[in-house]
């Protein structure tokens, strides 16, 4: 009898427990997430590389072939060169970085010589975003600015 | 103020399609509930989302391809709307109400706070550009561009389609318009799983089993992220809760949205094929066994509408899946299987994603296992829990170099489609313990237990020797140490199968005669 007792009170009182239990684990956890998302907020795109990228959109054709060059092929970084693709469709947008961490990277060009680069990709428009075209060498090098633009016409 | 109005123009164009095809499915059934709202949801955005399709197809990029056809379904029966709209008052009691607004309160919480945030790579780089893409009118020509593999050419397009619809409604051409569709789709969830309770269990036990989906740290995360696993989570759990009704009550209109919903879910996402194989399966055998036939002649040609555009998309573009191998035994790394489990149940007893979620399921497995009648009880295991074990094997055709960092970068996005489904089956089963305990059977829960413990580890005995052999036949990669380490951790492995077998085979079984349930005896 006291067995059955037991296992009544188990019966009745752990459902109860079990889902209190997972309420207050999933409260705590619910409000880590929601910091967790807004420290990933401190990143990618300005007002700034948006504008940049909607005059491009206005004053080139539609054909044109767009470059992205960004000093590491990482999230913040690839977030904004998709969002150059996306803005400028259907301009093709070729996407190079500086860093070496980029040949892992499918879809990104591992960038020494820029002229070499838009020469061979046949390029209308560079994005420098936060890089810079070294005057010697050509190569690309990191540029904590703004970002910029060259247009070959 | 453009942009307010034409979200909320857009979300009413959304439910009133939805709406519309929930009416002409549900002619055997007149019951109202807030689960409709989630449902009509799903349908519409399928609904909205095809129709985009095709305007953008053939190069069109304005509202009216969506509207004229809404608009003419709603004009056309005002008397039909106005009984709905009676049936609804009629259903709803206070308490009801004041559950709806604190459900609405959890929401809007949500939602404020992780507004803010960034919408992630996949909500630019896939679904963002997509969306761009269909608002230009430039659907065949993105397929074709090999500049943009990484935009997944070949996915699915209902979650681009309704970012590009509020985009078109609202006049914004930025992701933020895509929020809303998203914000949609979470708030569609927790009214789907809490009005899908709330027509089995009281209204307390609905409200606690929301709360715990509502709560849900990996849920919360990523509610508003632009990525598609919240929208086929709602899919797939609505799929789910109709068919289990199917099952239990044998009307026709739940066998018909389970399919229409598990449709969707494939429109949605490819991980959607695996729920629609489930439930194509599911309905064959109740087909078979209890000479059951649901209605089959509506459910192809919706699939034949919902599915041709995707059919089109694969069809016209030349892209190979990235992240995975074709499915072929050459191609699969069989010697990944004994530490799939272990990363996959590692992620899954993570408290910091899933609070208790995933243990509670494994507590209530057994224990929903002797419920009687056993076809529903049955099928609602399954769901809660096949998916993801076919998900997980499929990373042994990952092409990722290091590929147990795929498991660790996907497999929660993979568990949070099931996660829906897998809140109702653990509410369903705790809101009523008395009759997983006083049912025919109950008392030798503690057998059926081992017995499930029991079976786990000889599944992972199993793959732990595949994967001996495969070392022994050089098909896997291995030296001494590792030999040694596979060899000892199978022994091990069987030793505490064997021990379970054991002690479940001597745990007392039920008395003759049946069980009488605690109450009773008491």
């Amino acid at each position: 009898m006291l067995g059955v007792t037991r296992r009544t009170r188990i019966v009745t009182v752990f459902p109860a427990v079990a889902l209190g239990a997972h309420l207050v684990l999933g409260a705590r956890g619910s409000v880590e997430a929601i910091h967790e998302r807004h420290a990933a907020a401190d990143a990618p795109v300005t007002p700034a590389y948006r504008e940049l990228l909607e005059g491009i959109a206005v004053e080139t054709s539609t054909a044109a072939r767009v470059l992205v060059l960004t000093p590491d092929a990482s999230t913040r970084y690839l977030y904004r060169a998709f969002l150059a693709s996306s803005v400028l469709f259907p301009r093709t947008v070729v996407w190079g970085a500086v860093d070496p961490s980029t040949s892992e990277v499918a879809w990104s060009v591992r960038v020494a010589d820029v002229r070499a680069l838009v020469a061979s990709e046949r390029i209308d428009v560079t994005v420098f975003d936060h890089t810079r075209e070294e005057p010697t060498s050509g190569a690309l090098a990191i540029d904590k600015k703004a970002p910029g633009v060259r247009i070959v016409r | 103020m453009r942009a307010v109005l034409g979200a909320i123009a857009g979300l009413a164009v959304i439910l009133a399609a939805g709406l519309a095809c929930l009416d002409r499915c549900r002619k055997d059934d007149r019951s109202p509930g807030l689960d409709d709202l989630g449902v009509a949801y799903a349908l519409g955005a399928a609904a909205v989302s095809v129709l985009m399709f095709w305007a953008a197809w053939l190069g069109h990029a304005s509202p009216w391809p969506v509207l004229a056809p809404v608009l003419l379904v709603v004009f056309a029966s005002p008397r039909r709307w106005i009984e709905l709209g009676r049936a609804w008052r009629a259903s709803i009691d206070r308490w009801t109400l004041v559950a709806a607004l604190a459900l609405a309160l959890l929401m809007a919480v949500n939602v404020v706070l992780t507004r803010p945030s960034w919408p992630g790579v996949d909500g630019v780089a896939i679904w963002g550009f997509k969306a761009r893409v269909a608002l230009r009118g430039e659907i065949r020509a993105s397929l074709v561009d090999p500049s943009r593999p990484w935009s997944h050419p070949e996915y699915p397009w209902l979650v681009p389609l309704i970012e590009a619809w509020f985009e078109l409604v609202s006049g914004t051409r930025t992701e933020s318009a895509g929020r809303v569709a998203q914000m949609g789709f979470h708030a569609a969830t927790l009214l789907l799983v809490f009005g899908g309770l709330r027509r089995s269990v009281s209204l307390a036990w609905s409200i606690a089993g929301t709360l715990a989906l509502g709560l849900l740290p990996s849920f919360v995360y990523w509610s508003t992220f632009e990525d598609a696993d919240v929208a086929i989570g709602l899919a797939w759990a609505g799929s789910v809760i109709h068919l289990h009704r199917w099952l239990a009550r044998g009307a026709r209109s739940d066998a018909l949205l389970a399919a229409l919903l598990a449709v969707v879910a494939a429109w949605t996402k490819r991980e959607g094929v695996v729920a629609l194989a489930l439930q194509g399966a599911c309905f064959l055998a109740v087909a078979v066994h209890s000479r059951r036939i649901g209605p089959v002649l509506p459910i192809a040609i919706a699939t034949l509408v919902v599915l041709t555009p995707w059919w089109l998309v694969i069809s016209s573009c030349d892209v190979v899946p990235r992240d995975f191998l074709p499915v072929r035994i050459e191609n699969a790394h069989l010697d990944r299987l004994p530490w799939i489990p272990i990363l996959v149940g590692r992620e899954l007893l993570s408290v910091t994603h899933w609070a208790l979620l995933w243990p509670l399921v494994a507590v209530a497995l057994p224990l929903r296992w002797k419920e009687r009648p056993l076809l529903p009880r049955l099928y609602l295991v399954t769901s809660a829990t096949a998916p993801l074990a076919i998900l997980s094997g499929t990373y042994v055709f990952s092409t990722w170099p290091i590929w147990y960092e795929h498991v660790r970068n996907s497999f929660e996005r993979l568990a949070l489609q099931q996660a829906p489904v897998a809140v109702f089956f653990v509410t369903m089963t705790l809101a009523a313990p008395r009759s997983f305990m006083g049912a025919p059977g109950g008392r030798d829960v503690k057998k059926v237990i081992l017995l499930v413990l029991g079976v786990l580890c000889g599944v992972y005995s199993l793959a732990q020797g595949a994967y001996l052999v495969l070392m022994l036949m050089g098909r896997a990669e291995s030296n001494s140490t590792r030999l040694t380490a596979s060899a000892g951790i199978l022994c091990l492995a069987l030793g505490v199968t064997l021990t379970l077998f054991k002690a479940a085979l001597r745990a007392p079984g039920p008395p003759p005669g049946g069980a009488v349930g605690p109450s009773n005896k008491a």
